[in-house]
């Protein structure tokens, strides 16, 4: 076992770091056109049409908000444009790619174009292609000269895209225990348009990036209210599973978007201070506290070309407001990798915003007693105490540092099974299932330290036959959870942590119990003493996520800075 | 004689083997030397002022140690800075060696240099001399895999400092010492205009032509140049009349007495994207024979309007180079001494032997009052030629005149040299009966 997972680290420590083609230097703005429709595959067209359940709106209203990002200047086209553009596209029971960039190219790159050579959007968007040299030249000191020369306007013209994402197929999978499930699979289609020096145009598909979601419908809910930003919308459960999954769908496509190599903001390190250096972005160009990016070097090919390679690995540490004072720079601060220097560049390495973690390990000073899990007039279905327990967890943790502006502030999810060690001979099956909210800060870099606190319920189920009779007893249970992790960083993406925790269990607030599947109203079954807490310890993995099919604390996005 | 051939084939080894190390040691010194720049590479990009240059510099450094991992280590540390400061010295580097018309233009100016480079290449005279330095590097690349690093960056150097230190330091001749050798040279700047028109008029008329000669004489006046304006003038339209000569420009320049004109034109082109760029050409001739010192293009960038900047911008970048070979041209030219042109007219109805005695007379009368002289056209009729005089001796062209009438009377030919205008450079002369 050991030896496996020496194996197993040490393949995590060497996975390949792929090379994604990058310009040295700076990012330059792009700019870019929301169609405002979706394109809808025939396939998806009986759900997605059905206004009760699918939200078109609502649904261009989450993916405005995660693809258009502050990176991007924003072309507006006139609205009878688009409606023309969509029509057209409509008209047709079938498109394919191709097709959709000739309708694109026709109907509305002149358009762009026409606004790309307005004075005033040029004037407007000059500072995004001159760089600092630039305002050093004769032009600029003694002429006070700053229109565009052809350099930036080949920049600025040869800087647009349009976007338009699709739904290729929507579904709502039935289950007959009333837990359907929302399927929505789609994507996004990003256009360039290439213009030459004499003015000529064209479109090129650049990216297509696919994504699939799911939201699950729970009928037992009692509120249904779905709040995203300023908006809140009072929805069916159906409704409600549609909206997750339409959010998870947009903010996915927007990790896509980003991972895109010419949408990357990179940006070279200016000043060095230790492990800490800064770099001119900042939320200008929507830079958010914690925010991962790869040092990147360049070294010399065969040709005399220059093959980026990385580095190291960084996290923002102080995102800066270059809006108000443009000379201000953002600082991150090297987690791993060989020492960075003056002229490196950071490269953005787009994630969700939230960790998943795996972890199993044991827990003891529990305390569960045969009196606890013993149905009335049935043996008890263990013998002994059982004061150990294996458990396994996954724990989601949603970075709160763009929100608080306090760098690794998690909020976490934690559902946890726990199997109790019982004797062999023991009649009973006892599991505990632990939903837990809670809330952890991190320090460190690669080797880090995490702690937290977590509220939840623990649920104690005991299961056993006897007498030809099925006994199931479930305590549920208040307790607070402390944790201290120690990890790792094995890369930029996954950690090894050790976790040590301590649980303390409350007396069970209620105690069901059920034969043969119906739930029993007369009864006494011991509560006192019962202990489903103690202390643990864990080994986990945990990953930071690039996409996640379905929706965990969406409504949050709208409150990061 | 195994054994000797054994003990022959080590010693060859050997030796090969230390010249290898005594090459690498010579690579290794001559790529370490961290006085003067290593990378030598760049490019002049754009005159930005008649004192500031703004160029492209690369700069390099390779990693010190026996191993390549200790070559690696020393990159890491201290790579960057290294090849930045290489980088900053190339820069100055740039303009003292690198182009058509580098600062230090004789192998003696570069002698007198690389005896003094140290001096110029030090940190804090670099910080005098770069007045901007880019904050992002153009270029960053590791080599030799990652026991050497290249960097570039853009910097502004500012030229008259640095050329006021080589002045300084005695390594060229400065402009203030030629002035006090030669006195004032005087420049005259006119639109190279077509033959039927006077280039006064196309001043008078053409809005580009007024403002390119506005920014050449701007760029001279700042560099400390005299700069002479041709106005249309009664006396000026005679004085041109009277030379047999179709070239405009060279008659007016003679007119005037200008040691040197300029001549400009200059065009606009469309660029890419519906831009325009102006195209200008500027050419430096010697007054006295309408020698082309030197002829120049610059080009604006491609921009949409203010077509004027574009002007400007195209005419500084000309002019810049143009005036390193005007500086070269007055150098050497220092050297013989100031320059006159003299434009004798002989008597004419006298017979061959007569004026054959006259044209020996006056020669000989030139060759007792200057230091050197060339004949240009010797006829019957008139004789043409450059005469360079002692400028201690004659600092007035009337000066020169008056010497030489004593000197042509000394020869006792009965003729009398009498003058028929003198002006800084010209000088036209009649011999009488």
């Amino acid at each position: 076992m050991k030896k496996a997972l020496s194996v197993l680290l040490l393949a995590l420590c060497l996975m390949p770091w792929t090379i994604d083609a990058a310009q040295q230097g700076s990012y330059v703005r792009k700019s870019i056109t929301a169609l405002d429709t979706v394109y809808v595959f025939p396939l998806a067209r009986p759900l997605v049409y059905n206004r009760w359940a699918f939200d078109m709106e609502r649904f261009q209203q989450f993916l405005r908000f995660y693809i258009e990002m502050p990176r991007f200047d924003f072309n507006e086209i006139p609205d009878q444009l688009k409606r023309t553009f969509s029509d057209s596209m409509r008209s047709q029971f079938t498109m394919n790619t191709q097709r959709l960039t000739e309708l694109v190219h026709d109907t509305i790159v002149s358009e762009i174009l026409a606004i790309l050579n307005a004075p005033e959007i040029q004037q407007a968007r000059r500072d995004n292609f001159k760089d600092e040299a630039s305002f050093q030249t004769f032009a600029a000191t003694k002429a006070h000269s700053y229109q565009m020369t052809s350099e930036e306007l080949a920049a600025l013209y040869n800087s647009a895209y349009i976007y338009l994402p699709y739904i290729s197929s929507a579904s709502v999978q039935f289950n007959d225990e009333g837990r359907d499930i929302i399927h929505i699979a789609g994507g996004i289609i990003w256009w360039k348009i290439d213009v030459s020096e004499d003015g000529t145009s064209s479109v090129r598909k650049v990216l297509q990036a696919d994504t699939w979601t799911m939201g699950f419908v729970d009928y037992q809910r009692s509120d249904y209210t779905f709040s995203f930003g300023n908006m809140v919308w009072y929805l069916s459960a159906f409704e409600y599973a549609v909206h997750d999954a339409m959010l998870a769908f947009a903010k996915n496509l927007s990790v896509e978007t980003k991972n895109f190599d010419e949408f990357k903001l990179q940006a070279q390190i200016v000043q060095r201070e230790g492990k800490t250096f800064s770099f001119p972005l900042g939320r200008n160009e929507g830079i958010q506290l914690d925010d991962g990016y790869y040092i990147m070097g360049y070294r010399e090919g065969t040709d005399g070309e220059a093959v980026p390679y990385r580095k190291g690995f960084a996290r923002v540490v102080y995102a800066a407001d270059n809006i108000s004072d443009p000379s201000t720079l953002s600082s991150a601060r090297q987690l791993m990798g060989t020492r960075a220097s003056i002229g490196d560049v950071l490269m953005e390495h787009p994630r969700l915003g939230i960790d998943m973690s795996i972890y199993g390990g044991t827990t003891t000073r529990s305390c569960i007693q045969p009196e606890h899990v013993t149905a009335p007039s049935a043996d008890p279905g263990i013998t002994s105490e059982s004061t150990a327990q294996f458990h396994l967890g996954a724990l989601f943790s949603y970075n709160l540092a763009p929100i608080l502006q306090i760098p690794q502030v998690f909020l976490t999810f934690d559902a946890q099974a726990g199997f109790p060690r019982t004797a062999s001979a023991d009649l009973a099956t006892l599991s505990i299932l632990s939903p837990y909210v809670g809330i952890s800060k991190g320090i460190g870099g690669r080797l880090y330290a995490r702690a937290g606190l977590s509220a939840g319920i623990d649920f104690l189920t005991a299961q056993y036959s006897f007498d030809g009779n099925k006994h199931t007893i479930t305590h549920r249970a208040f307790g607070l959870k402390g944790m201290l992790e120690l990890g790792y960083m094995l890369n930029a993406d996954w950690r090894v942590a050790l976790i040590g925790s301590y649980k303390h269990g409350f007396t069970p607030y209620a105690t069901i119990y059920e034969k043969n599947d119906i739930e029993q109203s007369f009864y006494s079954i011991e509560q006192e003493n019962l202990q489903l807490g103690g202390v643990s310890v864990s080994i986990g993995f945990t990953y930071a996520l690039g996409s996640l099919p379905f929706n965990v604390f969406g409504f949050l996005d709208t409150l990061k800075q | 004689m195994k054994r000797i051939s054994t003990i022959c084939l080590f010693g060859l080894l050997l030796l090969v083997l230390s010249c290898q190390s005594g090459q690498s040691i010579e690579t290794s010194s001559l790529r370490n030397n961290r006085d003067i720049p290593l990378s030598r590479r760049g490019s002049i990009l754009e005159v930005v002022s008649p004192s500031e240059i703004l160029v492209q510099a690369y700069g390099e450094y390779y990693g010190q140690g026996s191993s390549i991992r200790e070559q690696h280590k020393d990159v890491n540390e201290q790579g960057t800075d290294m090849a930045l400061l290489d980088a900053r010295r190339t820069a100055v580097y740039l303009l003292l060696f690198a182009g058509s018309d580098p600062l230090l233009s004789t192998e003696r100016e570069r002698l007198l240099f690389d005896q003094q480079s140290m001096y110029f290449y030090a940190p804090e005279n670099l910080r005098r001399y770069i007045t901007y330095e880019e904050t992002l590097f153009s270029s960053r690349l590791l080599l030799e895999e990652g026991t050497a690093i290249r960097v570039s960056k853009r910097f502004t150097i500012h030229k008259d400092r640095l050329l006021a230190d080589l002045t300084e330091r005695n390594i060229i001749v400065g402009q203030t010492a030629l002035l006090q050798t030669v006195g004032n040279p005087i420049l005259m700047v006119l639109p190279d205009a077509q033959s039927s028109k006077s280039p006064i008029s196309v001043l008078a008329e053409d809005v580009v032509a007024r403002q390119s000669a506005t920014v050449i004489q701007s760029y001279l006046t700042s560099k400390g140049y005299e700069v002479v304006v041709p106005e249309q003038s009664a006396e000026l339209s005679q004085l041109i009349s009277s030379q047999q000569i179709t070239d405009y420009a060279y008659q007016l320049a003679l007119a005037i007495g200008s040691d040197i004109y300029l001549t400009f034109s200059g065009y606009t082109e469309e660029g890419a994207y519906g831009t325009s760029r102006y195209v200008a050409t500027l050419s430096a001739f010697e007054t006295t024979t309408g020698r082309l010192l030197g002829s120049e293009t610059g080009y604006s960038k491609e921009r949409t309007g203010d077509d004027m900047v574009s002007v400007e911008e195209a005419f500084n970048g000309a002019i810049d180079r143009v005036i390193t070979r005007i500086m070269n041209y007055w150098k050497s030219d220092m050297l013989k001494g100031i320059q006159y042109k003299f434009i004798v007219r002989l008597p004419e109805q006298i017979d061959a032997y007569d004026a054959e005695s006259l044209q020996r007379a006056f020669l000989q009368a030139v060759s007792d009052i200057s230091l050197s002289s060339r004949e240009l056209i010797i006829t019957d009729q008139t004789i043409d030629c450059l005469v360079w005089v002692d400028p201690d001796a004659y600092d007035r062209a009337l000066g020169v005149y008056q010497a030489l009438q004593d000197a042509f009377n000394r020869y006792g030919t009965g003729a009398a040299l009498t003058r028929t205008s003198i002006n800084r450079k010209l000088l036209q002369l009649v011999i009488r009966n």
